[in-house]
């Protein structure tokens, strides 16, 4: 037990490993609650947004745009409130602030703004939607494939309906905290790269005075596992605690499972610092650098800079969603967050699971061929 | 006596490099037993097979008479271990590490808290119990490295370069410490480059290099291993060549230098040296200042032995 303790004391007063684990997180979280709050309460009260329509001059009216801003709703709320002028009285509306955008039709359809902003970006993105599709439409007319092109429009509706939300969580953000513990998660690979860092002679002094002493080497692994571990489920639970109390993140459950889903991430996460102590028999810098590296490009794939990449992946190159560290501990969150399915959150708890035997695995295997291609060498000599 | 360590045969490779070659070394108990060699001779790596910190390519050893493995536990139990690099946790006070490197040895926790408080009396740290690594000078380090050695009572204790960058007087004060901890009954194994510690603590002593064992015995059988017996400095403003080849030609004398006033005069052992070049400066007419007679260093043995200076290869 005192070996337990003592580990933790020296695991968690590391200030390096304290910050990047706990302080950062944190913070990150804070610096994303603030900007989204600014983006959910200012500028997205899901208002109807004031656009004029205006034809250049010398064209005639794109009545089918304007039918179809008209049509588009939510919930019974208009999503544009469309006024049908000619330019001149558009542009004056639009100095008025009377309308957020003005989008003008003629040869080529475009958009003015007289600032950014979200609700400048929704009219673009709708706008680029309709015209792509407005594309797509005309060039299947000119060839003949209109039949075939409307029924793949009507398939993709089906598809998007089948993906409703079951789960409590409504918060439109909060893939990015799911991110965020994902992250957090990978961070925990910094404790288990300490621990084999001070069972290894060639990496640290320490090592030399702890396995010149009497301990076994199997429980002494498995204590400092525990003891990593330790550390980096309460900060999960820190996590937890800090975006639901302190940042109001609707996580929309807080139960066993979310909590089982914390101690597998966080096990993970130290398997991996322990797999890279393993394989990796460079300098302690070198190996922070490989580490951090990974997890930061586990976290880049699984959205953590950019929100629609997972979407964006899952569309191209699916397989990496499914064996992404960090995407399948956002997505076991999300699973059980928002969408309320026990089956992806089964899947992605599998998959980790996976993941932390094959790392594990692969830590043993690491030293146990090194240790016997230094016992060929010499027997050779 | 009773063997505490034998070495037969080791050899250490680092791929092309042998860093111990065909090493044979035995250690009794009670000894105070320097290991002495320049940097990079292989001082370490005998220490780190001798742990089975690092394997080796062949040979055995053994210590207390069973063969050395990593797997050995209860040999190692016996040993307590001082190394070149501090090597204590930065996160832990200076209670808390020597605490922690006992209970790797020690379970019972009523007996560890009276070995942790003795060792901290031993070494002079009871004001710093709760102080941090970091907050300590370097010579507190190097007594917290050696608490955290020795607070077990180990019966072989095992000194790698312990006062390499420490100020003189932590350095004496721990090489009062060794002296005291064999005195209490500890074999030590003391490795360094410094040759003046190893001839003030050591008992026996083996002078290694380029991985070979050079030469081993007390410091009086090495010494009487190598012809110079005295080294002579006289302050001589101006040395003629004639008065140069006439000292070279003195009974005893083996060598003549003269550098910057100073004549440097190599004698075999015998009684006498001095008065013999003194007189033979008196007939000559030479004037001279003040005249140094030294016993031979561990240094002249290196030298003789090797053909270089242990002091070199130290810078």
């Amino acid at each position: 037990m005192i070996y337990y303790m003592y580990r933790v004391k020296r695991l968690f007063r590391n200030r390096v490993l304290f910050f990047w684990s706990i302080i950062f997180p944190l913070v990150l979280a804070t610096f994303f609650k603030l900007a989204f709050s600014s983006i959910t309460e200012k500028d997205w009260g899901f208002e109807t947004i004031a656009v004029a329509v205006a034809p250049e001059e010398g064209t005639v009216p794109d009545e089918t745009l304007l039918s179809f801003l008209e049509s588009m709703e939510n919930e019974g709320t208009a999503y544009f409130a469309v006024t049908k002028t000619d330019m001149e009285s558009a542009e004056k509306l639009l100095a008025d602030k009377e309308v957020t955008a003005v989008i003008v039709t003629g040869e080529e359809t475009k958009v003015l703004f007289r600032e950014n902003g979200l609700m400048q970006t929704v009219v673009k993105t709708v706008l680029d939607g309709y015209l792509q599709s407005k594309d797509i439409f005309v060039e299947a007319a000119v060839n003949g494939k209109l039949a075939e092109v409307t029924e793949v429009f009507s398939t993709e509706l089906e598809t998007l309906k089948v993906r409703e939300f079951k789960g409590a969580s409504k918060d439109p953000m909060i893939q990015y905290f799911q991110a965020l513990i994902a992250m957090a998660s990978l961070y925990g690979a910094m404790y288990g790269l300490t621990n084999t860092n001070e069972l290894n002679v060639k990496s640290t002094d320490v090592a030399s005075r702890r396995l010149a002493a009497p301990m076994r080497k199997i429980p002494t692994v498995i204590v400092d596992v525990a003891a990593a571990f330790t550390i980096q489920y309460v900060q999960f639970l820190i996590l937890i605690t800090y975006y639901t109390l302190i940042l109001r993140v609707d996580f929309g459950v807080i139960n066993g499972w979310l909590f089982l889903a914390g101690a597998l991430h966080s096990l993970f996460g130290v398997l991996l610092g322990y797999f890279i102590g393993s394989v990796v028999q460079k300098k302690e810098g070198v190996q922070n650098a490989i580490m951090m590296g990974g997890v930061m490009l586990s976290c880049f794939l699984a959205g953590l800079m950019v929100g629609n990449l997972r979407i964006i992946i899952e569309l191209s190159v699916p397989v990496i969603n499914r064996i992404n560290p960090a995407t399948l501990i956002a997505d076991s969150l999300q699973a059980l967050c928002i969408m309320g399915d026990m089956e992806q959150y089964t899947r992605c708890m599998v998959s980790i699971l996976i993941w932390c035997v094959c790392l594990g695995i692969g830590s043993v295997l690491a030293i146990t061929i090194r240790q016997k291609l230094y016992g060929r060498r010499v027997e050779k000599a | 006596m009773n063997t505490v360590v034998r070495i037969e045969n080791l050899v250490k490779r680092y791929k092309e490099l042998v860093a111990v070659d065909h090493m044979n070394l035995s250690i009794e108990k009670g000894e105070v037993f320097g290991l002495l060699g320049p940097n990079g001779s292989g001082k370490s790596t005998i220490i780190n097979c001798l742990l089975s910190l690092t394997q080796f390519d062949k040979g055995e050893i053994f210590v207390f008479g069973e063969r050395m493995r990593a797997d050995n536990y209860s040999v190692k139990g016996r040993i307590g271990v001082v190394l070149q690099n501090v090597a204590v946790f930065d996160e832990l006070t200076v209670y808390e590490n020597i605490d922690y490197f006992c209970s790797l040895y020690v379970k019972d926790k009523a007996k560890r808290k009276e070995l942790v408080k003795e060792a901290i009396a031993f070494v002079g740290l009871e004001e710093f119990v709760k102080f941090y690594p970091k907050k300590l000078s370097g010579g507190l380090l190097r007594r917290l490295n050696i608490a955290c050695g020795i607070a077990h009572k180990p019966e072989l204790i095992i000194f790698d370069e312990p006062t390499v960058a420490v100020d003189p007087q932590s350095r004496n004060k721990i090489l009062e410490g060794i002296q005291e901890l064999n005195r209490q009954g500890a074999t030590v194994i003391y490795t360094s480059h410094y040759m003046e510690e190893v001839e003030q603590i050591c008992s026996r002593i083996a002078i290694i290099d380029k991985g070979q064992l050079v030469a081993t015995g007390t410091k009086e059988e090495l010494k009487s291993m190598i012809q110079t017996g005295e080294t002579i400095r006289v302050e001589v403003p101006e040395l003629t060549s004639e008065v140069l080849f006439g000292l070279e030609k003195l009974s005893h004398v083996l060598s003549v230098e003269y550098n910057d006033g100073l004549a440097t005069i190599k004698c075999s052992g015998g009684r006498h040296n001095v008065l013999h070049v003194l007189e033979y400066l008196n007939t000559t007419g030479t004037s001279f200042g003040r005249v140094f007679a030294e016993q031979p260093t561990l240094n002249d043995v290196f030298l003789e032995i090797t053909g270089k200076e242990l002091r070199d290869e130290v810078k």
